[in-house]
């Protein structure tokens, strides 16, 4: 976990730093191909920004992964190259698009975290 | 297609062979969906305490491999929602005769239910061969839109990706909920990444579902009466010339999570589902196969 030295306010707790994970699934390695498929993760705990909303009629919240660059993500990791042709009889599998993008949120006050590993 | 003839039409077969699924809303009739609404709750705990080590399976609980015609007897609801002439089109379209049983579950969602599974087909160790098996998802009684019922992603049963890799697909572009009225089933090829939702509403969601496997060839057990008229030969291309009324227009779909690329994978993945269940070797659509199989010829790979 990282935090931040910055000073607190007055009276307030040192802000420490979270992440708020977006996964974007595009047609192709192409940034600005269209995304069609999505997850949101969330570090904050629900106390950050709000998550980025889908568009009408189940459209991701970005139609492509420069809409989310625009809107302030950061993009974190790319999809490795992919080989075209691979032979009929090998049935195609998982989305190969994967573009992982970030934004970070300072929390002064952050949720207690309720991940800790019962089993540990 | 003849009123004492359940089986599917070639046209139904081939959007099977595209989507993955087909849909049969209201199908069982109200008196079977009440006799298995009366019962389910019993059910679910005997299957449930039976898995957990505590209890016996319901007295009546078939064995995999059990031929589907003597499973249930009556006067069990689940042997009259097999025997219901329409289901036994259905099963006997898609897998041919003496199909036997894989397994069965109840799936219940009490009211508030908050959590929710991950995407993923049901073939966590699958083969690459075009055979297959289905699964019947039985909803005996409305189920309203947002109230638990299963989310599944029409064109996905000819991928083979792990459910640990779909799991992460929160959502996807074309995914679908279903709502419907009573006695409605879904008939999934077992591919089809589909998950159970969470149920907000104020009341239970039943549904039974059971998994089927074939014992014979998958070829032409349905209703084969339009057949030559759909079949289209391996010409049919659509940069070339081609039929709007022919099986390659029911499996040229592009469903809109794939892109145009993985569109492409797909068809040829549905093309060579076609090829098994029609028994004819040279079907193609959009010249995919036959022009690599006639370039492989010239080096004797063939």
């Amino acid at each position: 976990m990282s935090e931040l030295g910055d000073a607190p306010p007055a009276g307030g707790s040192p802000a420490v730093l979270r992440q708020q994970v977006l996964q974007l699934w595009l047609v192709s390695a192409a940034l600005d191909t269209d995304a069609v498929a999505w997850a949101f993760y969330d570090g904050t705990g629900g106390t950050g920004p709000a998550p980025p909303a889908p568009g009408p009629d189940g459209r991701p919240p970005y139609r492509s992964g420069v809409d989310a660059l625009t809107d302030g993500w950061l993009l974190i990791s790319v999809p490795p190259p992919c080989d075209a042709g691979a032979p009929p009889g090998t049935p195609p599998g998982a989305l190969p698009f994967c573009f992982t993008f970030e934004r970070q949120v300072q929390l002064h006050d952050p949720p207690i975290s309720t991940g800790t590993n019962p089993l540990a | 297609v003849p009123a004492a003839d359940h089986r599917l039409t070639t046209v139904e077969m081939a959007r099977f062979v595209a989507h993955g699924y087909l849909r049969f809303d209201a199908l069982v009739p109200a008196e079977v969906n009440r006799a298995a609404l009366d019962v389910l709750a019993d059910v679910e705990q005997a299957k449930f305490g039976a898995f957990v080590g505590n209890g016996e399976p319901p007295p009546d609980q078939p064995a995999s491999l059990t031929p589907l015609a003597d499973c249930y007897p009556a006067p069990s609801p689940f042997g009259r929602f097999l025997r219901l002439p329409a289901v036994i089109g259905i099963v006997e379209s898609l897998l041919g005769p003496n199909p036997v049983f894989d397994h069965d579950f109840v799936h219940h969602l009490g009211p508030g239910h908050h959590s929710q599974q991950h995407l993923h087909p049901d073939a966590i160790v699958d083969s690459c061969d075009p055979t297959f098996d289905i699964q019947l998802f039985w909803f005996p009684h409305d189920v309203q839109p947002g109230a638990g019922g299963t989310r599944f992603v029409p064109g996905t049963h000819v991928r083979r990706a792990a459910s640990a890799t779909t799991a992460a697909y929160q959502q996807m572009v074309g995914d679908e909920w279903f709502s419907g009225p009573a006695g409605t089933v879904l008939v999934f090829h077992h591919g089809l990444w589909h998950a159970g939702q969470a149920n907000p509403s104020e009341s239970h969601r039943w549904m039974y579902k059971v998994r089927l496997n074939p014992t014979e060839p998958q070829v032409r057990r349905w209703n084969t009466a339009d057949f030559a008229a759909v079949q289209n030969d391996p010409t049919d291309h659509v940069f070339a010339r081609w039929r709007h009324d022919s099986v390659a227009a029911e499996l040229r779909r592009t469903f809109p999570w794939e892109g145009s690329d993985a569109n492409r994978y797909d068809l040829v993945e549905r093309i060579r589902l076609w090829r098994y269940v029609s028994g004819d070797d040279h079907f193609d659509v959009d010249y995919y196969l036959t022009r690599l199989e006639r370039r492989a010829a010239l080096v004797g790979e063939r």
